[in-house]
């Protein structure tokens, strides 16, 4: 089990959000913190989520979100 | 114009041919667009049907399927649909009508919040609240649908928004975000892998889906060719190359072919292609990854060590990468002999055909045999679909595809009553090819209303119903992990599929024999005619091999009776 502190730029949407979260559901993946605020204007939100889980599932997470139009980058920020 | 117009219009440019759905309250601007346009619009009878036709239709045609839904429960009804075409990556765009805008949160008539419920599924959703947007969106949708992983996505619009004026809006392209750029092939890794093919002893390439949209098949049989590499498949990946070369071996996993599982256990390494190795293909992931190294080569970096660790992952599409795989393996050694391997495992493949055809006594139809020969009679372009079930896995054992996307079934979702509708999209495509749906009575019984579209829009498909009389899957289940003990799984007799069929205008007929069966077929695919032929097969029929769900391959049961001890590669592997 590892800690993972991730970094999201998504579009500023309900469903973007909600998508997120569906995905962190979907790696099984614990949540301990999410913060969210809106960038540029509001047109955007940054999202840094504090999550643990499977050694794996933080890249798995990151790429997966790649994959939608909504999010705009995903990085890993620290893994311990 | 109306931003419904304007869609229909942008629809048109993207080479739209077909919606498959049903109006609605809150999507009849849409269709009133559709009245004065060219696509032709197929009036469903269910919006899970139409979602399988538009996903039949887009394995055909290589594009988007778009269907149709109104608000509520025209649209939540599309939802099985659109589940299935994102676990079997099959580009898909719905539409959907919603409430007006004013009464969107007030549990308004036929209101359901359809991007909540398909989010987890989809590749892209919107409820789109501004009229000047309805154009972007969809070309965004689009775009978004066929772009790196193919998926579904939805574009929810509410009434009054579809009847707004917008400017006419021409040459819209997709935002950057729905667009993005294939992946270059990484040249590093791929000089990796190589190595690591050179190193091996007893290599085996195993295809999916992502082999068949991206028409790897031409580099994929470069590759098996040069090293001599046997080629197994996933339901998904059935037909990404021809299944008469005789290295190809056929469906892997719980209900695969026998030399196809024993290639995979006897392998070093394992070249997985476009799959997202679920564990209906490979069991237990600890299992397949214990004494072999894995190349995975996929558009989806999220599949790298999902459910398999590689040694390497090559992201990026299949077809460029294996082009540049292939190019490096030929660097480095030289154009193997055949492997005695493979040759040892296609005679153990025809030790079971052999068997099965002997189990034929005559007394009853057998479902492998009608597989079989339908194989045999039809010509090779065939498009074949598949409902759910005992039939779905006969014809993975049994149908010989020998050209890309001739194989729609649903290897995801496992959706029953995928098949018919499936076909019916398929047929729209390719109106000039044969579509056959090989389908059990169950699977048939959860769509068949789909035969009224068959008739009306004479879009011939051949319907072939492997008639058990059972949920013959379950009821498989049943008799091997809970002690026979058959629970609601039986169905009686009264449903007469022949008169159903005639009472939606196709013909139809019950055989008794092999050759009744094959000259009904044959002459509605000569003729190109509708036909349903029910086909009363052994109802006590258990399909074998199978792995026991949980189980390693080594574990698969075979036929009672069939022992290919002395054949078999590697003594004791089989029980």
């Amino acid at each position: 089990m590892m800690r993972f502190v991730v970094f999201v730029e998504l579009v500023n949407s309900h469903d973007a959000v909600a998508k997120m979260l569906l995905a962190v559901k979907q790696g099984n993946l614990g949540i301990e913190s999410i913060n969210i605020h809106s960038t540029e204007d509001g047109r955007n939100l940054s999202a840094i989520l504090l999550l643990h889980g499977e050694e794996n599932k933080a890249e798995w997470l990151v790429n997966k979100l790649l994959n939608f139009p909504y999010y705009r980058s995903a990085k890993i920020l620290k893994q311990v | 114009m109306r931003a419904a117009d304007a869609l229909v219009k942008a629809m048109e440019k993207q080479g739209v041919d077909y919606v498959f759905g049903i109006p609605g309250g809150a999507n009849m601007p849409f269709y009133d667009a559709l009245k004065d346009s060219e696509i032709r619009s197929v009036l469903m009878r269910h919006e899970q049907q139409a979602a399988h036709a538009a996903e039949g239709y887009a394995r055909v045609k290589r594009r988007p399927g778009v269907c149709s839904g109104t608000s509520g429960p025209g649209a939540t009804n599309l939802i099985t649909g659109l589940v299935d075409a994102y676990m079997d990556s099959t580009p898909v765009v719905a539409i959907t009508g919603q409430v007006v805008r004013a009464f969107m949160g007030t549990d308004a008539f036929q209101e359901a919040d359809i991007v909540g419920l398909v989010l987890p599924h989809i590749k892209y959703a919107v409820t789109v609240k501004d009229s000047r947007r309805v154009v972007q969106e969809f070309v965004n949708a689009y775009s978004v649908a066929m772009n790196l992983r193919p998926g579904p996505t939805l574009i929810d619009l509410p009434r009054d928004v579809q009847i707004e004026e917008v400017p006419n809006q021409i040459d819209v392209k997709p935002e950057p975000q729905f667009a993005k750029p294939l992946p270059e092939p990484d040249i590093e890794s791929i000089k990796q892998a190589a190595r690591i093919i050179v190193e091996s002893e007893k290599p085996v390439i195993l295809v999916g889906g992502g082999a068949v949209y991206s028409m790897a098949g031409r580099e994929i049989l470069e590759l098996a060719e040069h090293i001599a590499a046997p080629i197994v498949e996933t339901t998904m990946g059935k037909g990404a190359v021809p299944e008469d070369h005789p290295l190809v071996l056929g469906v892997v996993g719980m209900h695969g072919r026998v030399e196809a599982d024993l290639a995979v256990i006897e392998s070093d390494l394992v070249v997985c292609i476009g799959t997202r190795l679920s564990d209906r293909a490979i069991g237990p992931a600890k299992d397949f990854q214990k004494g072999r190294k894995i190349i995975h080569i996929d558009i989806d970096a999220s599949e790298f060590g999902k459910n398999v660790r590689p040694t390497v992952s090559l992201p990026g599409d299949a077809r460029k990468v294996l082009a540049e795989l292939v190019e490096y393996t030929k660097h480095l050694v030289a154009k193997r002999p055949e492997s005695m391997l493979a040759k040892k495992l296609r005679e153990i493949g025809q030790a079971y055909d052999e068997y099965m055809m002997s189990m034929d006594d005559g007394k009853v139809l057998h479902s492998w045999k009608v597989v079989s020969l339908l194989t045999d009679a039809l010509p090779p372009d065939t498009i074949v679909t598949t409902g759910v079930g005992q039939h779905q896995m006969w014809a993975q054992l049994f149908w010989k595809n020998r050209a890309p996307g001739t194989w729609l079934s649903s290897g995801g979702l496992g959706t029953m009553g995928f098949g018919l509708p499936a076909a019916f999209g398929a047929k729209a495509a390719a109106p000039d090819r044969v579509v056959v749906n090989l389908d059990g009575d169950g699977s048939f019984l959860m769509t068949c209303q789909t035969l009224a579209c068959v008739a009306d829009y004479e879009l011939p498909v051949i319907t072939v119903i492997f008639d058990n009389r059972s949920l013959g899957m379950v009821k498989q289940w049943q008799d091997m992990f809970y002690n026979k003990r058959y629970k609601d799984v039986e169905y009686n007799d009264r449903t007469d599929l022949v008169k159903l069929s005639e009472a939606f205008g196709v013909e139809a007929v019950r055989v008794e024999s092999y050759d009744e069966l094959l000259k009904v077929v044959t002459r509605a695919a000569r003729s190109n005619t509708a036909l349903t032929v029910d086909v009363p097969v052994d109802a006590g029929e258990l399909v074998f091999p199978m792995v026991p769900p949980g189980k390693w391959l080594e574990d698969v049961k075979l036929p009672p009776g069939f022992d290919i001890s002395q054949r078999i590669v590697s003594a004791g592997k089989i029980s």
